[in-house]
């Protein structure tokens, strides 16, 4: 029962795609979801030059993660989908296996500045990100 | 005192995990029809009913791996895991990622044994494209100068240190992937079809010459597909959110990674396999170049 139940399921699933399918660009607010969503979560906030600034660490991907962190110089917004509709000022992914001995932000070159060590043996990383201009 | 203060952290820890098993749910007999109902027709109820039994068999694994409890599964819950991934190889298949879907099935099914995907997954992305280029150029330069050329891999640090390879580490993420510290490949986050199946990765090149002096070269990657297991400090527990809906199913990477840890069902011959199991994979290629 469970196969043809299954097998019914993605018959109908396949139906309803076929009548419902356009070709939507993924990135268009109107697009649907990708198949996992990035998880993102405001790490530090802090006033700099009379501008309160968010820093957010954004996850993404499936078995093999992808870290990214991105600068707003505005409350980050998300759609349905977990997208920026609030674009961020600088944002770049960061390395996945190594821990991060400091980590600053270079505004006049439009870049986080990141300097990184091995992570010990026993796996715990060094990840203090925290707002510094 | 610190002796203590591990103790005293067990026992908060061990609290807590019997309080989230103390809720234990019915296991959603058919996890695929919920994840379409809950997708297509924005069911709350379905989700819920999924959201549940992962909280109660997420909170039961990370007791068992962080309390050393021996909490032992149910073939019901086996059951619902196992049907799980099988309903993200049919989600994978419709969304058009057909590598990752092959690859969370044989996470499952597979019996650790090492898989081969499409290399065409990795032969369309824009990082990749740029590394073979400059790569080729690395190899071009080896052989004019008689040096070793047969197996150049991306994390070579001379070849790192090329210009033409430190244009990779300025790639956009986002929109082309690029070369992180230490070499490794990182899959644009558009890229949603590669991003699922390997988001890291080292490019390999093994050529030779040719009688017409022209250079064959097979492009290779090695990967593993894993998941990290539970940590203590929950701040460092990776998850995964797929949209259902509405709302967001949370699938836990720890609780794929335990699943590793259970046993499954005796085969026809009489064996016991895992759930699930790491395994290898890989893709390869072949490309004919001309003199350079």
């Amino acid at each position: 029962m469970n196969l043809y139940f299954k097998a019914l399921f993605f018959l109908t699933l396949i139906g309803v795609a076929i009548s419902c399918s356009e070709q939507v660009d993924e990135s268009s607010a109107d697009a649907e979801c990708a198949i996992t969503i990035d998880s993102t979560s405001i790490i530090d906030t802090s006033v700099h030059n009379d501008k309160t600034w968010y820093l957010v660490l954004r996850i993404s991907g499936w078995q093999d993660k992808t870290e990214i962190v991105q600068l707003f110089d505005k409350k980050p917004e998300l759609d349905r989908c977990n997208r920026d509709l609030v674009a961020p000022i600088i944002e770049d992914s960061i390395a996945h296996d190594l821990s991060i001995k400091s980590f600053r932000i270079d505004l006049e070159n439009n870049q986080f500045v990141i300097d990184y060590i091995d992570t010990p043996p026993d796996g715990t990383r060094q990840m203090d990100l925290k707002l510094v201009f | 005192m610190a002796q203590n203060t591990g103790t005293a952290n067990l026992s908060k820890l061990t609290k807590k995990a019997q309080a989230c098993l103390n809720n234990k749910p019915d296991m959603p007999s058919s996890p695929l029809w919920n994840l379409g109902y809950a997708t297509k027709f924005n069911s709350s109820s379905h989700a819920k009913e999924l959201q549940d039994a992962l909280d109660y068999l997420t909170c039961k694994a990370r007791a068992n791996v962080l309390s050393g409890k021996g909490l032992k599964f149910s073939d019901d819950e086996k059951e619902f895991l196992m049907e799980l991934y099988e309903a993200f190889w049919w989600g994978g298949q419709y969304k058009g990622y057909s590598e990752a879907a092959k690859l969370a099935d044989h996470y499952v099914h597979g019996n650790g044994k090492k898989l081969y995907i499409n290399s065409e997954v990795y032969e369309k992305s824009k990082i990749v494209i740029a590394t073979m280029e400059a790569m080729k150029e690395y190899i071009a330069e080896l052989k004019a100068q008689n040096k070793y050329y047969t197996k150049i891999k991306c994390n070579n640090l001379t070849f790192m240190s090329k210009p033409y390879a430190q244009k990779l580490k300025r790639m956009n993420y986002r929109t082309e992937g690029k070369m992180k510290p230490g070499g490794v490949l990182e899959s644009a986050q558009n890229n949603h079809r590669l991003h699922k199946a390997d988001g890291h990765f080292y490019l390999e090149a093994v050529s030779l010459t040719l009688a017409d002096g022209k250079m064959k070269t097979t492009w290779r990657v090695d990967s593993l597909y894993d998941f990290e297991p539970f940590v203590k400090n929950e701040n460092r527990n990776y998850f995964t959110e797929i949209p259902l809906g509405n709302t967001r199913l949370v699938f836990y990477d720890g609780l794929s990674e335990y699943m590793t840890r259970i046993k499954g069902k005796k085969t026809f011959m009489g064996e016991i396999n895992w759930l699930a199991q790491k395994f290898d994979y890989m893709a390869l290629w072949t490309e004919m170049w001309g003199d350079r």
